[in-house]
């Protein structure tokens, strides 16, 4: 009994170092090493990256790495971007938002933003981005726009925003927010 | 260094034994080998193993390339290496394991954009087709044999 499942571990073992002995392509090489496959992994833009962690084990632990991720490299292209929509009849401001990925595959892709989480969502223009952060700068009809004027930082993907304090100093000056860059 | 100043002569041995002679400027791009240079333990000759001869001179003309245009436009520079690139597809890999091991970083960059380029629409079966062939193959056989294994015991 002792020796036949010693003979069934050994063949085990034999037929596992059959396998071993396959040699391996260059590409899986090139994929085997941890070192190249998180400098291919940071020139990815985001939707893939978060994709693949679902390839194997290993992938998802270099995607989740922090020192991998820190050294991720923007794609140069845009994905996608924003475009105003101007109406005769109304105030109104409002975005399209058109995404470069999937303009084939979804007839939707072009979906309106709605800036909606704004008290002021009407009249809110976006005046910078960066990083996919955008610098929302809501701007008044009148002429008493410099005691209005409020900017917002917003996260579109997530819909997250956060206001920036008026200067304390009792001046105010909406115009040096535009000189902001996030 | 003065030796690299006087543009003297490498001789590089390609792992098949062909022999390259290059500007000691283009060699020392290699992170590897202007190690060796600076260590003096270089004599006139230095092999490369793991690099055969056609993957050593696709480098090679990289390296001199980036060294006459260091002063030239960048975006020269760029679309050379786009067609490199695009030249050297069937030994893309073998190109980053070169580059990786002769540790030439503008080349390593330029190629792991390309394969990020080349795996960024792709789903994540064909990824694990094409990358983990091996691995996942490795895993389905030790897998079947160990559930025979277990069968068999609880006979």
């Amino acid at each position: 009994m002792a020796s036949s499942s010693v003979q069934r571990r050994q063949r085990r073992r034999l037929s596992v170092n059959t396998t071993a002995n396959l040699t391996l392509t260059a590409a899986e090489k090139v994929i085997g090493d941890d070192d190249l496959l998180s400098r291919i992994l940071i020139r990815l833009p985001a939707k893939p990256l978060f994709r693949f962690k679902t390839v194997s084990k290993r992938w998802c632990s270099l995607i989740s790495d922090p020192y991998v991720l820190q050294r991720w490299i923007p794609p140069k292209s845009p994905s996608s971007f924003f475009l105003r929509r101007y109406s005769r009849f109304s105030h109104n401001i409002k975005f399209n938002h058109v995404s470069l990925n999937g303009l084939v595959k979804h007839n939707r892709s072009i979906a309106p933003l709605y800036l909606d989480f704004f008290d002021d969502r009407d009249l809110v223009i976006i005046s910078k981005s960066c990083n996919g952060l955008m610098l929302c700068t809501s701007s008044w009809p009148g002429l008493d726009c410099c005691n209005h004027c409020r900017c917002y930082v917003l996260n579109p993907t997530t819909q997250q925003y956060s206001t920036i304090p008026r200067p304390v100093d009792g001046v105010s000056r909406p115009h040096s927010f535009h000189q902001l860059s996030i | 260094m003065s030796s690299s100043l006087e543009k003297n002569m490498l001789i590089l041995r390609s792992s098949d034994g062909e022999e390259f002679i290059v500007p000691e400027v283009v060699a020392v791009m290699s992170k590897a080998i202007k190690n060796m240079v600076e260590d003096e333990c270089a004599s006139n000759t230095i092999p490369v193993p793991n690099v055969d001869a056609n993957i050593l001179a696709m480098v090679i003309e990289f390296c001199k390339k980036h060294d006459e245009s260091e002063a030239e436009a960048a975006s020269d520079l760029k679309t050379f290496d786009s067609e490199f690139v695009n030249r050297g597809q069937e030994a893309l890999y073998d190109l980053i394991t070169a580059a990786n091991f002769r540790d030439v970083k503008e080349l390593l960059d330029a190629l792991c954009q390309n394969v990020a380029e080349m795996i960024k629409g792709k789903s994540v079966h064909h990824i694990r087709i094409q990358f983990l062939g091996y691995q996942l193959f490795e895993i389905l056989t030790s897998n079947f044999i160990w559930n025979i294994w277990c069968d068999r015991d609880f006979d």
